[in-house]
């Protein structure tokens, strides 16, 4: 903090509408359920050090807090607003870097002007994000709320004072200029008394040759000696002489490194852990939306109508965009029945199609912008999942007893404002003994009225009052091929009839397009 | 340095890629053959051709022109092209004799410059000998020579070479290196400035110089002189660069006098060639538009093969697209190489092979020829066709010539014939030059009522025999298949 500088009483924040605390967060239970682990650590592994986990962990239950956060977000989609805030998170991490090399230096002198180094980026960068944000001045709350605390700062005559200090200090250091002489084992280093630049003068020689725009021969990098932040002794001996023939210059950077020890502003640093969080998640959606992968900010709703369209797994669909493929995209509604019963074959894509709709809501529940073309949703109370678990040789209990239970304590805690995902919860029952127990499983949730997907090989529960079917589609021309769409109803036959000319963009229609027109 | 001889502003570049798909135009055309008549057994030489030939289509018909001067130029003093030619190859060979590789580290080497520029030097004053010692002693009738002549004349002075000289003394640093530095912002020097390696001694009248601060090694300190030659190198970088560069830029030179003047050799080379076959030659005229007319044209690379060839007539100007039918064998695609090898070499700024030549210079030429090959793809033909057809469409320039040879008729009349119109359409309209060879009717026959169309058919004499040549003519519904038939089989006469 730049000395002496006030505190605005109100803390602005990204996050929601008033300041919130983000203590430390434990993974929710049904974060492995929904690969939303490995999605956390696909965002924020790049990042580790800023605790972005635990934002992404606190699914938001307020819609003010939610439509803060939409509005953030869909500002920072577009480049203007995410721009300045890049090039901010860059200043931040340079001013962290030169201050790590200061006080790692054991050069005095070095330490003061890696101190100036770390001064001058911190004011660059506010001045650079101060003036972008009043070319553009944002339009979401949380960047304006940003936005007014960073004029305030940057108006307060600590910081213009500090600001003056540094840049005298460096105009003092850009005027150092000297010569010298090496000379078998010998070096002289005194104030430079002018004298022209010789490889300028090699160069008008050979002119001629050079293309109008000089040299075509890059420009090479000077050496490796520079990727060593410590001066070796012979540069220590130089500095010292410099700060020697030019003292004036020198002073200043010392008092400036004795004066302002502790200059980066605490609320800043919250603006860069916050913006990391948001720019983290849109930089990993931008290549499947650059892909033709369809995002949407849901609309919240308190009652049905809830649906998705076009939606997708998010962390399969990054998988597969990455390796050139995309996913299939799949819709769902709720309107009167709150029970959707994913049948049908095997690989078909049912445990994708329950995991998606989980996804949906706790990234909904965060704020960002959810796979998928366009969407309503609730906002769940919480997210209750039981996926197909493993066996563990250790548990006492048969497999069916162990789930029974784990059952038992999700039907409890059931409300009709949860999501409830079930994925095979039967899978380890006998098939009679699955009949019953998923009817009477089927009864409690319609009791709870929580809206719930269950994933199942027993078709025959798809007929239960309020409950709604939806199958697992395979190619009626070749049935051991999967589409992967998950639909209410059996689709009828595609018709596969292209023409090979039209497959190839070649007939006549098709190729004007292709060429656009022309005379 | 420019050298011009091929383009009024700039030197030929080996390193740019050729156009999409130009394997397939070299093989429909049957290019092969005359780049082996104007490489006579050098590698380089056909390099240089099938870039030159394949560079040709960005030229517009000015620069095509300017080239025709050189290549006249060059017909008319073979030996100085030849000698041109061995002169630029030497002088690279002792350049990479001297320095192979200035930049091959993290900086340029200093000492390797300078021998190579010496002998770059050579050479410069070598080719100023040569150009004097031709006929017209340094004067020439095209631009392109007489340019470069006088830009050489004007630059490489005596006092050119003299400077030159001077500066591989003084950057042997007999006194020391004294350069000019400012302090970079982690304290160390930066933007380092080689300062004059001999300057004058400076006397002070008062007896005290400038305050110095003077630091004497320790004759055992290595690590301090390593840093020292270190720090010298910092200043004698940006001379060495400016020096490698300089050799670069020379070098650059003489890579483009080799390739220009190897150019023209390889002319000289397939004009001698076809002129021993008592065939026509002449330079074409290159116009804008859909400009298209010429006589006795055909096909060198057929000639060159053979040792003769049947030479065709026409008049099509403003005419577009250009269908051709006819007797099977009649000679259709040969008709169809001849054009498109009589384009290429004009836009090159070459000769053709014919008594007269004029067409609207393209921006690209694109083959579509029916593949003979892999009789076992008999099914996937069709989409093999369309998919290469396909990529083509995706490459099309602003204005190409198209040349179709037989395409789509992997599948039958009807289908095929409604496919072709409609792409003969599309890219009419787009504005791109089509010549479609073809043997169905209904393709051609759609045409019929379009004042633009132009068609031609392969000659058939009453008794059934070809004579190679094409008339304007409209297509007509048998294509003689029964000829052939009865040639090889010899029934049902």
């Amino acid at each position: 903090m730049v000395k002496g500088a006030k505190i605005p009483e109100k803390i602005p924040s990204l996050m929601g509408p008033s300041s919130l605390t983000y203590p430390e967060v434990s993974r929710p239970s049904y974060f492995p359920d929904l690969h939303l682990d490995e999605l956390e650590g696909l965002l924020f592994s790049a990042q580790a050090g800023y605790g972005l986990e635990g934002f992404f962990r606190s699914p938001l239950r307020d819609g003010a807090s939610l439509a803060h956060r939409q509005a953030v977000a869909r500002e920072l989609e577009e480049g203007e607003a995410s721009l300045p805030l890049r090039g901010f998170l860059r200043t931040m991490e340079a001013v962290r870097g030169f201050l790590g090399l200061a006080e790692k230096t054991r050069h005095s002198w070095q330490k003061a002007l890696y101190f100036l180094q770390a001064a001058g980026a911190y004011i660059g960068g506010l001045e650079s994000l101060r003036g972008a944000w009043e070319k553009a001045f944002p339009r979401s709350q949380g960047l304006r709320s940003y936005a007014a605390y960073l004029v305030a700062y940057q108006e307060d005559p600590a910081f213009s004072a500090f600001r003056q200090e540094v840049a005298e200090a460096k105009e003092g250091l850009d005027e150092v200029r000297y010569r010298l002489h090496v000379h078998e084992g010998r070096l002289v280093v005194q104030a430079y008394q002018g004298g022209e630049d010789y490889g300028e003068r090699v160069k008008e020689t050979f002119r001629p040759f050079f293309g109008p725009g000089g040299s075509k021969v890059p420009r090479l990098p000077q050496g490796g000696a520079e990727a060593n932040p410590w001066l070796n002794h012979i540069e220590e001996w130089i500095l010292d002489r410099l700060a020697e023939l030019f003292p004036q210059a020198f002073a200043r950077v010392g008092s400036l490194y004795q004066g302002h020890q502790r200059f980066v502003d605490p609320v800043l640093m919250q603006l860069e852990r916050e913006a990391r969080f948001f720019l983290a998640y849109l930089d990993f959606i931008a290549p499947l939306r650059k892909a033709g992968l369809p995002f949407t900010y849901p609309e919240a709703g308190e009652n049905p109508p809830y649906f998705a369209q076009e939606a997708f797994d998010l962390v399969l669909g990054a998988k597969l965009v990455a390796e050139g493929k995309k996913p299939v995209l799949n819709d769902f509604l709720v309107e009167g029945e709150r029970i959707l019963l994913v049948s049908g074959a095997n690989q078909g894509g049912k445990t994708t199609f329950a995991r998606m709709v989980g996804q949906l809501h706790h990234l909904f529940a965060l704020g960002l912008p959810v796979p998928g073309r366009r969407a309503r949703l609730s906002l769940p109370e919480r997210i209750l999942t039981h996926f197909e678990a493993r066996e563990n040789p250790e548990d006492p209990r048969s497999k069916l007893e162990a789930d029974l239970v784990r059952l038992k304590e999700l039907l409890d805690q059931a409300s009709p404002q949860s999501l409830v995902l079930l994925n095979e919860p039967l899978a380890s029952a006998a098939l009679l003994d699955a009949r019953a127990i998923g009817r009477f499983l089927l009864d409690r949730l319609r009791e709870k009225g929580s809206l719930t997907v269950m994933v199942t090989f027993l078709d025959e529960l798809a007929r239960l009052k309020g409950v709604k079917s939806l199958v697992a589609e395979v190619n009626p021309k070749d049935p051991a091929q999967r589409t992967f769409r998950i639909r209410e109803r059996p689709a009828d036959g595609k018709a596969y009839a292209l023409s090979l000319a039209e497959t190839y963009g070649l007939t006549y229609d098709a190729l004007r397009g292709r060429l656009g027109g022309g005379a | 340095m420019r050298v011009g001889l091929l383009h009024p502003q700039e030197d030929l570049d080996l390193s740019r890629p050729l156009p999409f798909a130009w394997e397939e135009v070299e093989h429909d055309l049957g290019l092969g053959a005359v780049l082996e008549a104007m490489a006579e057994g050098d590698s380089f030489l056909e390099e240089v051709a099938r870039k030159v030939l394949a560079q040709g289509l960005a030229l517009d018909p000015a620069a095509i022109l300017y080239r025709q001067g050189s290549v006249k130029e060059a017909l008319a003093q073979p030996e100085l092209v030849e000698n041109l030619y061995r002169l630029a190859h030497k002088t690279l060979e002792a350049k990479r004799r001297e320095s192979w590789g200035l930049f091959r580290r993290d900086r340029p080497d200093l000492y390797g410059g300078i021998k190579a520029m010496e002998a770059l030097l050579r050479g410069l004053k070598e080719l100023l000998g040569l150009l004097h010692a031709s006929p017209g002693d340094g004067r020439f009738f095209s631009p392109g020579f007489s340019e470069l002549s006088a830009r050489l004349a004007q630059h490489l002075t005596p006092r050119f070479f003299q400077e030159a000289e001077a500066h591989l003394q003084a950057l042997r640093f007999p006194r020391g290196v004294w350069m000019a530095a400012r302090l970079g912002p982690e304290g160390r020097g930066q933007d380092y400035v080689l300062l004059n390696p001999s300057p004058p001694r400076r006397r002070w009248p008062l007896g005290r110089g400038p305050k110095a601060f003077t630091l004497t090694l320790h004759p055992r300190d290595e690590s301090g002189a390593r840093i020292l030659g270190e720090i010298r190198e910092h200043g004698v970088y940006a001379a060495a660069w400016a020096l490698a560069a300089a050799v670069e830029e020379v070098t650059r030179f003489f890579e483009a006098l080799r390739a220009e003047v190897g150019f023209l050799l390889g002319a000289v080379h397939l004009f001698r060639r076809l002129q021993s076959l008592g065939l026509p030659l002449a330079f074409p005229f290159p116009s804008r538009g859909t400009r298209l007319a010429f006589r006795n044209l055909y096909d060198v690379g057929l000639a060159l093969r053979q040792g003769h060839a049947v030479g065709n007539d026409l008049e099509a100007h403003g005419r577009n697209p250009i269908l051709i039918t006819g007797a099977n064998r009649g000679g259709k695609t040969t008709f169809l190489r001849s054009l498109g090898l009589a384009q290429l070499m004009m836009q090159a700024g070459l000769f053709v092979g014919g008594e007269a030549f004029e067409s609207g210079v393209v921006d690209g030429l694109f083959t579509h020829f029916k593949r003979e090959e892999d009789p076992a793809l008999e099914a996937g033909k069709l989409e093999e066709e369309l998919k290469r057809l396909s990529r083509l469409v995706d490459r099309l320039t602003p204005a190409p010539l198209f040349l179709f040879n037989e395409s789509f008729a992997a599948t039958n009349e009807p289908e095929g014939s409604e496919l072709g119109v409609g792409v003969i359409r599309a890219l009419v309209e787009r504005g791109v030059r089509v010549v479609f060879v073809t043997h169905f009717y209904t393709l051609a026959a759609a045409f019929m009522g379009d004042p633009k169309a132009f068609f031609l058919r392969a000659e058939r004499l009453p008794d059934g025999r070809r004579t190679y040549r094409l008339q304007p003519a409209p297509p007509e519904p048998t294509a003689y298949g029964q000829d052939l038939l009865r040639q090889i089989f010899g029934h049902g006469t």
